[in-house]
């Protein structure tokens, strides 16, 4: 843990602040550390993930950090990646600077098979293509990396809304073998019906942190991968989906 | 970044769909002439209307929201002549479809935007404390009927910050719109202290 982690730790973890405290108050540690270390892209990241606690959820800011991270460094997998997120997350599409700087890592012929499979999730979620090519980005996410939970899930809704619930159904299935974690967030979940659908990898329920420090990492893991999830969404899933009850 | 202070609703002819959905359940009704009688009527109030949509889209866009509300959804439509959205449930995500323009959103993404609550609006469960999801969802694609009939979104990003149910739990509301085209909503418990895009303060329905 380093001293910024110490810091913010400290006020995360305070039981006097209130929660918009602790959010301005790390956003304002980590600015003055920014401006004595402008190229520290990690203290970017940390900014990223502060800004977008609730209630705050500043996405303009969190997208403002990520930008910066690329003046410094174009090829900068991770910061395209959660760029095209807090853009289709808040706004429904990723634009078209960011689309080409996707391409562009594409371009890579030694790109891990993680970040290539994210990059063409990225990319279905540009406003700017047809129902064949989503269906293809989509398909080529998971062909390059099949061991994450949201491209399946999103290729999954677009049989769904053609009308095709098997095939809905069965990438549901295999969604759910790679889910990692689930927090518990409603005391009715019961975790002997979903223990069926899970995975080697389900490592158990926990509840969710409420002293963590908020984390690129875990950003990534709850919302852009999705192996993390709640319990709420599995019950849902269970109860429409895969039970298909109305 | 624009500040307005709404304190009350604008009540936009409700009373015409309300009678327009009881009549059209008869099977003899002519539906076609009845959205024209009305259209030309002395109380529909033409100078009110911008944009609308013509007789023939009109007719076709009612009869298939009824058709999707049919189908099981609770929800049903708001008023025919301005910003109208269906909103049904689908496995578990809602599709929203705008079925009249309003005066700034005159579609959604694709013409059908669908909204995985799980993943948006209610992850992990920030909005357990605040009751049926549905009637939330609703709620908010309702303010945002609301603030663009009262004229006040932007095409960009828009925040409206207003208070729900009995007990007055602070809801934030943020949704953007690109081209009068709404691409994307979500909400959050509590009020962000920042100002971020268009904010709207709004009066709880």
């Amino acid at each position: 843990m380093d001293n910024t982690d110490i810091i913010l730790k400290e006020i995360f973890t305070s039981d006097i602040l209130t929660k918009s405290q602790k959010i301005l108050k790390s956003e304002k540690k980590i600015t003055e550390k920014l401006n004595t270390n402008t190229t520290d892209l990690e203290l970017y990241f940390k900014l990223a993930a502060v800004v977008l606690e609730e209630p705050e959820v500043d996405f303009i800011k969190s997208m403002e950090c990520m930008e910066e991270v690329l003046t410094f460094d174009k090829t900068n997998k991770e910061a395209v990646i959660f760029l095209s997120w807090l853009q289709y997350f808040y706004r429904g599409y990723v634009n078209s600077d960011t689309l080409i700087l996707l391409d562009n890592l594409l371009k890579d012929i030694e790109i891990d098979p993680l970040s290539k499979s994210l990059i063409y999730l990225a990319k279905s979620w540009s406003d700017e293509i047809n129902e064949e090519q989503h269906f293809h980005f989509l398909e080529e996410s998971i062909k390059n990396d099949g061991t994450y939970v949201s491209n399946y899930f999103e290729l999954a809704n677009l049989y769904r809304a053609k009308g095709d619930l098997n095939k809905e159904q069965n990438l549901i299935i295999k969604a759910l073998k790679n889910v990692e974690k689930i927090y518990l967030v409603d005391e009715s979940f019961d975790i002997t019906v979903t223990k069926q659908y899970l995975g080697d990898c389900f490592k158990g329920v926990i509840n969710i942190p409420t002293y963590d420090i908020p984390t690129y990492e875990n950003i990534k893991k709850e919302s852009i991968l999705r192996t993390v999830i709640d319990s709420n969404t599995i019950s849902d899933i269970l109860e429409n989906i895969l039970f298909r009850k109305k | 970044m624009a500040m307005i202070l709404l304190f009350t609703v604008i009540p936009i002819h409700s009373f015409a769909s309300e009678n327009l959905s009881e009549e059209i359940t008869e099977e003899s009704f002519n539906q076609l002439e009845l959205v024209e009688s009305l259209l030309e009527s002395d109380f529909m109030n033409f100078k009110d209307m911008t944009d609308v949509l013509t007789y023939e889209e009109n007719f076709i866009t009612y009869q298939e929201n009824i058709h999707e509300n049919q189908e099981g959804s609770e929800i049903q439509p708001y008023n025919i002549f301005r910003l109208l959205f269906s909103l049904v449930k689908s496995g578990t995500n809602y599709i929203v479809k705008v079925t009249s323009k309003g005066k700034t959103i005159k579609n959604v993404r694709n013409g059908k935007l669908e909204v995985d609550v799980n993943k948006h609006i209610n992850a992990k469960n920030r909005f357990g404390k605040y009751g049926n999801m549905d009637k939330l969802v609703k709620y908010i694609v309702e303010d945002i009927r609301r603030v663009d009939a009262a004229g006040l979104v932007k095409n960009g990003d828009n925040s409206i910050k207003t208070i729900y149910g009995k007990d007055a739990k602070l809801l934030e509301i943020r949704f953007h719109v690109k081209n009068g085209e709404l691409y994307q909503f979500n909400a959050f418990p509590d009020h962000s202290k920042r100002e971020l895009g268009n904010v709207i303060y709004l009066a709880p329905q």
